[in-house]
């Protein structure tokens, strides 16, 4: 009975940790890899890796950088497997485009989309997942000037694309 | 947000913000952008442990406490699904209706040692009185051999299949073509399910099986 009690309360612990970091993982999953029906994928296998290594996760502090780093693995698996990659950015950032939305939005999702992976997943880190610098150097093995290089130059780009794109939303 | 917001703000802050996340209002743009909307949850397998053989004791509580807390009583409590349109519970269903013979009444019982390799095959072990085994069937159902088997039930037989490599969040209650059920989750993965004609004391049969039947892990 005492592994009945045991084995439940993981299962709970664990039901609780995804119901809270379910969205971002979704989020990440689809910043990497620029597409809805991926990153569900993604998101579903990597949980079923996270609950089988449940038991080597022993700080619930560290659940996040946790699953987002077994997100981000499962990602590269997905897209080694596939080797296709392509991705219609445009039709992606159509589909996200909600009605009545700021033009702005889509116009820096589209951006986003359109960013180098080196670019754009240390943006989502800092921003989407409140990462510090260092904390994206360990999860991207970079050295934290190598971030700080990667966060500014994709702001940059935003930035630019931003400035040139009229406030309709139409690209000079 | 208009344009004297929202555009890129003239700032040379590059000693404060190496980053570049020196302008409050794009990075709060930035921010709703990357804040994409997220998709219902879509039926999902639950996740499976890695299996150990000590778990077996967790399996046959879980699917004492998981049966008992919803066969008791005539409807499902709340938080369990009555997933009469499940793609797992109608793949179940589909495959009971698709094999009649394992419902008919007065079958011969199926000699021991044909249990015992049948189960074999599925990775499953009987370790004690299942009761008069009516049907046997090692069945491939959803990319796996399962065993698909029938014991004599008080109002009939009663159709139970051991799914190792199905996973559900929460026993899932099965009411299709005339037949209830449940498909009941383990934690040490896969579930079991089991399907009669109402009136039948699935508890008290499922009771029997977990102590009559073993994974084999």
């Amino acid at each position: 009975m005492t592994t009945n009690v045991t084995a439940l309360g993981e299962r709970r612990r664990y039901d609780e940790l995804v119901a809270r970091y379910r969205n971002d993982l979704y989020r990440y999953a689809f910043w990497l890899s620029r597409d809805p029906d991926v990153a569900e994928d993604v998101v579903q296998e990597a949980m079923l890796r996270a609950w089988k290594k449940f038991p080597d996760l022993r700080e619930t502090s560290q659940a996040k950088p946790w699953l987002l780093t077994i997100v981000r693995r499962e990602n590269a698996r997905y897209f080694e497997r596939q080797r296709s990659g392509s991705v219609d950015l445009e039709q992606v950032a159509g589909e996200l485009a909600v009605s009545g939305d700021d033009p702005d939005i889509a116009v820096l999702r589209e951006g986003i989309l359109g960013l180098e992976a080196d670019y754009r997943e240390p943006l989502v880190l800092q921003v989407l997942m409140g990462f510090s610098t260092q904390e994206i150097a360990d999860v991207l093995e970079l050295t934290q000037g190598a971030v700080l290089t990667r966060l500014h130059r994709a702001r940059g780009k935003l930035k630019s694309l931003l400035a040139d794109t009229p406030t309709d939303g139409t690209r000079q | 947000m208009n344009e004297h917001t929202n555009k890129p703000q003239d700032k040379t802050t590059a000693v404060d913000h190496p980053d570049g996340a020196d302008d409050p209002a794009f990075e709060a743009l930035l921010e709703r952008a990357l804040t994409i909307p997220v998709p219902e949850r879509r039926e999902e397998p639950t996740p499976a442990p890695a299996r150990h053989p000590l778990r077996w004791l967790a399996f046959a509580a879980t699917v004492l406490v998981a049966a008992g807390l919803w066969m008791n009583v005539g409807q499902p409590p709340d938080g369990v699904r009555v997933a009469t349109t499940s793609a797992l519970s109608s793949d179940f269903m589909a495959h009971v209706l698709h094999e009649p013979q394992a419902l008919q009444a007065g079958n011969a019982a199926v000699n021991p040692a044909e249990v015992d390799r049948v189960f074999e095959q599925a990775g499953a072990r009987r370790t004690g009185d299942m009761g008069k085994v009516t049907y046997l069937k090692l069945c491939p159902f959803r990319g796996h051999d399962v065993a698909h088997f029938a014991v004599e039930g008080s109002a009939g037989p009663v159709v139970i299949m051991l799914l190792p490599d199905e996973n559900v969040s929460g026993p899932v209650a099965v009411r299709e073509e005339g037949f209830e059920g449940t498909i009941v989750p383990l934690p040490i993965g896969g579930s079991m399910a089991v399907a009669a004609r109402p009136g039948e004391d699935l508890e008290l049969i499922q009771e029997r099986l977990v102590e009559a039947i073993q994974w084999r892990l």
